[in-house]
């Protein structure tokens, strides 16, 4: 694992979700959520013990790009440790079955961050549908594609050949 | 065991006082004060459309009718001071007011609503200053360190301040929704969609009322049919606000 490559990749998803994704909002300021797209990436193509650290790191930096520190740490961190494991069983190489990883990821992390922030005494009325529903929807679609990219500068193979 | 460690940080983090969490915040925008704001000029740019001769954006639309309707509340009130105080000399409103631009760091809006400037306490910033984006007021200061503010908006649900729609002479406590939206409950008038929604006079912090959002939606009140719910929505467009400017009271001229 190339823990660098890993932090710079962190930090550009940070920068970039903080204004530039803005560019592909959809609908009512429906956004892709790079930040679900990495924990899915790294939980699928890492083994278990980095995935449990980024899924965490990942969470971190999207708390921290957000608006209150924790609630996405956590739900990440679950949540990705848990594709992970799964990951064991039931690998996750086609597009579409990544897609679908992605979609379900972000809904039960928006759920406990939702339930997290409640239980911080945070009021959080607005659109849930937007974060639990379209978010991680619109995710899901782009998602994949982006692993190529981001799989070339983690120096991670997505394609190994088959075996006979 | 790793994972175990991990989440009781996470939750070490999620109740820890929010006064710590904010200078976490504060010092992230700061450090990458000027990738962030980069990222927010492409996107601003990138929004940009071509604009007809004989036309402006609905973004210059909404700055300049803001700001219509702020001068003549400015003119209705310097007029109400010369018909009740024709012998008393007094500072118009607006002289008193001193305007310190910033620039937006990062936009969030969802479950709360707030921002960051590259403005703090060297420039003058203070807790409970109002930030006017494209001529109407967008939130109040809620934070702020040496180099950089947090501003809660108007629609965050920990906001609330005094507000009345234009043409209603009572103010009533306009609270924050969260994900864009702020509500007036309880209103004995049916305001219109479209009407605008005027922020009360606060002393020290706002000398005059000031356009604070518009108008989306009026329903009956689901417990006392007879009142009215007002959804307010903001006066300008957030996502493509590219700069505010902060309300610093002044000694009168």
């Amino acid at each position: 694992m190339h823990w660098v490559r890993f932090v710079i990749l962190l930090l550009v998803a940070a920068m970039l979700q903080a204004g530039f994704v803005g560019t592909f909002a959809v609908g009512q300021n429906v956004v892709p959520d790079l930040f679900l797209i990495m924990v899915v990436f790294f939980a699928v193509y890492c083994d278990p013990y980095d995935a449990v650290i980024i899924s965490f790191a990942v969470g971190f930096a999207a708390d921290i790009a957000g608006s209150t520190i924790g609630p996405h740490m956590i739900s990440f961190g679950v949540v990705g440790t848990v594709l992970s494991d799964l990951n064991r069983f039931m690998a996750l190489r086609k597009m579409s079955y990544q897609a679908v990883a992605i979609f379900l990821t972000g809904t039960l992390a928006s759920i406990l961050t939702h339930l997290l922030a409640g239980l911080q005494g945070q009021q959080s009325l607005g659109g849930p549908q937007t974060s639990v529903l379209w978010g991680p929807l619109y995710s899901a679609i782009i998602g994949p594609f982006l692993f190529l990219p981001a799989a070339w500068w983690m120096r991670i193979r997505l394609f190994r050949p088959a075996r006979y | 065991m790793l994972f175990v460690w991990l989440l009781l940080a996470g939750f070490i983090f999620l109740f820890a006082p929010q006064g710590i969490t904010n200078k976490v915040h504060l010092a992230f925008a700061r450090t990458f004060e000027w990738p962030l704001s980069l990222g927010r000029m492409v996107y601003l740019g990138s929004g940009t459309t071509r604009a007809l001769p004989d036309a402006v954006s609905q973004q210059k639309y909404n700055q300049l009718y803001n700001h219509l309707l702020n001068v003549t509340a400015q003119r209705n009130q310097a007029q109400r001071q010369v018909e009740y105080l024709a012998r008393l000399r007094s500072a118009p409103a607006w002289e008193r007011m001193a305007f310190l631009p910033a620039e937006v760091i990062t936009l969030s809006v969802g479950a709360q609503d707030e921002l960051f400037i590259n403005r703090g306490t060297e420039d003058g910033v203070v807790k409970g200053q109002f930030v006017l984006g494209d001529n109407s007021v967008v939130g109040v200061i809620s934070d702020a360190a040496l180099r950089t503010a947090q501003v809660r908006l108007l629609t965050d649900p920990g906001s609330t301040v005094a507000a009345r729609p234009l043409g209603v002479d009572t103010g009533r406590l306009m609270q924050g929704l969260g994900g864009g939206r702020a509500t007036i409950r309880l209103m004995k008038e049916k305001v219109e969609p479209g009407n605008r929604i005027m922020a009360c006079a606060k002393p020290g912090f706002l000398d005059c009322d000031m356009v604070a959002g518009v108008v989306t939606a009026c329903e009956r009140n689901a417990t006392s049919p007879l009142l009215w719910d007002i959804t307010v929505a903001p006066a300008c467009d957030m996502n493509k606000l590219g700069g505010v400017a902060i309300i610093v009271m002044g000694a009168p001229k």
